[in-house]
């Protein structure tokens, strides 16, 4: 029951979040390790077999770190499990994500770039698929997510 | 490997034991001193080969007599003069020994001046010339061009004399990194692939083991040399023992291992990778070339060094003489054609869950399981060598030409279909243009600051060392439309006739209409070593013993798959930690399997294929479409 109340919550503030038309970014430096962890929060992304793209403000990131993370928040808003596969269109960016997405619930998949020799203007694309587990004869879907700013 | 019909030039040399033990009346001959005894001359062995002769009395000396030379062609000239008395010199005073030696010491027909100039003093003693000195690079006239019908020259690799002369006209320095020259012999060079003609690049080495000066192809990267006549046998790399240490951290250019030489210190002990017993299994030896998978030494002082490798169909752990591992592939023995043989069965191995995935990938799949099934000689490998250097050579003076050869090697292998008539060859574009292009014309530099720069769809993909695509709209008709515009704006540039510029005039509405992915290669992809492990977070460790692709083709395979629901759909990874992504292997990946690897044993990740990628630093699923070029081009398929 207690379960329930806490996932409800959070649906609702997700919801709140997703339905605005910015996609907000907020930085927060984590303890560094290795000069690392430069971490962007992304707005959560909506799974729900309508929207067909996300696109970010522009960022701005000063980082003097070798890696830059965008950290994002998934949100399964359907009743069924989903599976995931990500494809980072650059060879200097890598998605890690889980697998499944279970109905009603949230995932957090992270987009790591590698800011050695790429700073500057950035513009990269993160193929987001997903698929009802439950139901294969349904097509796979396909999220791009285009992550876009300026990291100095 | 055949010979053919081209000669070339061979020559033998002096053994250095003959300037061992002629090293003081050489130096007494040369230079007017004798060494023995002196405390102000040094005199040691060169470790190619040759002798190092240094004055520091003269070197040091305050005694100012002006300059003996004009300028640096006077200077040249009274050296080659010298030089040519002192040939004479030491001819008359061998002449008598039991090996005759009639040919000049100083071989002036070879030696050609790549810097002379002059050494100042100190400034409390003005601006005032002390010494000169030249620098000669040794350069052998190869062989003559049929297509050209030029002589074709070379030069001899780490080899060359340098002398330092001092105002008053004493020899105070002379490096003599040379074997005396001692007689030239014609013998065919190998051929190269069908067309004898087209020639790859030759340098030629000083081998002091064998007394020889021999010609060698320089392979697709340039560390690697490929033997071009019977008589080229490659060096052994100098290592110094005396300055052992064995470091114990992570480091990303020493994982992925290969055994250069087979020790006769230690016997090799060898147990299953995947047993967690501390029981050894029988002995047993793993040829030269060998790829093996270094870990951490039990510490900095240890000479030997833990490494799992795969040999004849299961894992092993073994330890190995820190001293006979070598960081690249460029080893060739009799058994070069069974370590190559062992690699593709190690692949087979990694890929079988591949297996019955897509149809076009079963014909990958049986041309790597048909090859396995051979065992290449070591002339086989030797021409295969050739054949991949000369098929897939990577000439960065014409992008299109070379994208264009390597698209056509790749898909001939592997070009899935993506409707009943078209492939993915058809609808996918790689751009040969690059930002030292746009760099090249004071215009296009404007364009690419005005317009692509600014542009959100363009932007500039060309930093970095691996590549990016683009494959959604609407920046995908941008990056069209840009081109299609820049096709007119070349025109009015300096760069109208270069190799782009004709590329983008092969461009048309129509042709681009079919393109549903732009792929982009970094300026600094087509600067990758052979030897180099990443691509930014790509792994192009593809070698297959001796064989390897080059690293831009490598990374192209990576670019298609990422950017496509068709090439390679099926592969996937996984994080250190067991969490999901692509096919990106940054080296943090290896660093943390490798950590792991060292504290719980191989076992603990054998069972995971992605962390096999990750401490092999290679993609099984590009590892697999990569030998399938190599057995393309060096099977001549």
């Amino acid at each position: 029951m207690k379960t329930h109340s806490i996932i409800a919550i959070a649906y609702i503030l997700i919801s709140c979040s997703v339905f605005r038309n910015e996609r907000s970014i907020s930085t927060y430096h984590s303890p560094s390790q290795n000069g690392k962890d430069t971490v962007q929060l992304l707005d959560t992304l909506v799974l729900d077999f309508f929207n067909k793209n996300y696109v970010t403000n522009y960022f701005s990131v000063k980082t003097e770190s070798n890696e830059l993370i965008f950290k994002q928040t998934i949100f399964n808003s359907t009743l069924d499990t989903l599976e995931l596969q990500a494809k980072a269109s650059a060879g200097w960016v890598a998605p890690k994500f889980s697998r499944t997405v279970l109905p009603k619930s949230c995932s957090v998949i992270i987009y790591s770039y590698l800011v050695t020799n790429h700073k500057g203007y950035v513009n990269t694309t993160i193929t987001l698929e997903y698929k009802n587990l439950s139901n294969i004869e349904v097509n796979n879907n396909y999220i791009p997510i285009i992550l876009r700013g300026w990291i100095e | 490997m055949q010979e053919s019909n081209i000669q070339t030039i061979v020559i033998t040399t002096q053994p250095q034991s003959f300037i061992e033990s002629n090293l003081e009346q050489l130096c007494y001959l040369i230079t007017g001193v004798n060494p023995l005894n002196n405390k102000n001359i040094s005199v040691s062995l060169l470790d190619n080969g040759g002798f190092q002769f240094i004055n520091i009395d003269e070197q040091n000396s305050n005694k100012y007599l002006g300059s003996a030379f004009k300028n640096k062609e006077d200077f040249l000239t009274k050296i080659n003069d010298f030089l040519g008395k002192k040939n004479e010199a030491i001819t008359r005073a061998f002449s008598n020994q039991k090996n005759d030696f009639s040919f000049p010491f100083f071989p002036r027909q070879y030696m050609k001046p790549i810097a002379a100039f002059p050494n100042f003093a100190n400034e409390k003693f003005g601006r005032m010339i002390k010494s000169w000195t030249a620098i000669y690079k040794l350069e052998i006239s190869a062989y003559d061009n049929p297509t050209t019908r030029r002589s074709e020259s070379a030069n001899v690799a780490n080899a060359g004399i340098e002398i330092t002369v001092s105002s008053g006209g004493h020899i105070i320095g002379l490096k003599y990194n040379l074997l005396p020259l001692e007689s030239r012999k014609g013998l065919p060079l190998y051929k190269v692939v069908a067309d004898e003609n087209e020639i790859p690049q030759l340098t030629y080495l000083l081998n002091k083991e064998t007394n020889s000066v021999a010609p060698f192809y320089l392979a697709t990267t340039e560390e690697s040399y490929i033997p071009a006549t019977r008589e080229s046998i490659l060096p052994t790399p100098i290592t110094n023992e005396a300055t052992f240490f064995n470091p114990t951290d992570f480091d990303k250019g020493r994982i992925v291992v290969w055994l250069k030489r087979v020790g006769v210190k230690k016997k090799l002990k060898v147990k299953d990778a995947a047993s967690t017993s501390k029981k050894q299994s029988d002995t047993i030896t793993i040829p030269i070339g060998a790829k093996i998978i270094r870990l951490k030494p039990n510490s900095e002082n240890d000479e030997t060094t833990p490494c799992v490798y795969w040999w004849k169909g299961s894992y092993h752990l073994s330890s190995f003489s820190e001293l006979n591992i070598g960081i690249n592939n460029v080893v060739l023995s009799n058994f070069a054609g069974q370590v190559i043989q062992n690699d593709v069965e190690h692949l087979l191995s990694r890929i079988s869950s591949y297996e019955n995935k897509q149809t076009e990938y079963e014909a990958v799949v049986k041309s790597i399981k048909d090859f396995s099934k051979k065992v290449l000689s070591k002339n086989q490998v030797q021409d295969g060598l050739v054949a991949i250097a000369t098929s897939l050579k990577i000439n960065v003076g014409d992008k299109p030409a070379t994208i264009l050869s390597l698209k056509n090697s790749l898909f001939k292998v592997y070009n899935p279909s993506v409707s009943s008539t078209a492939h993915f060859s058809d609808e996918t574009l790689i751009l040969p243009l690059s930002f030292g292009w746009f760099k090249s014309d004071k215009k296009l530099l404007e364009r690419f600051n005005s317009v692509w720069l600014k542009s959100v769809s363009l932007g500039n993909r060309f930093e970095g060392s691996s590549g990016e695509g683009v494959r959604y709209e609407p920046m995908l008709s941008d990056i069209k439309t840009e081109l299609l515009q820049l096709k007119d704006f070349v025109d009015q540039t300096s760069a109208k006739n270069s190799p782009e510029a004709k590329w983008l005039q092969t461009l048309s509405s129509t042709s681009l209409n079919d393109i549903k992915r732009i792929i982009f290669l970094c300026d600094n992809t087509w600067k990758l070593s052979g030897f180099d492990r990443y691509a930014d977070y790509i792994a192009i460790e593809n070698s297959f013993g001796a064989f390897r692709l080059p690293p831009i083709l490598n990374v192209i395979i990576h670019e298609l798959t990422v950017n496509s629901d068709t090439f390679l759909p099926f592969a996937s990874g996984s994080t250190p930690e067991g969490g999901t992504t692509d096919t990106h292997i940054g080296y943090e990946f290896t660093q943390d399997t490798w950590e792991k690897v060292n504290s719980s044993g191989f076992s603990s990740i054998q069972k995971n294929q992605d962390f096999v990628d990750h401490l092999y630093q290679s993609h099984r699923a590009y590892a697999s479409i990569a030998l399938a070029v190599i057995i393309s081009k060096a099977m001549n398929l």
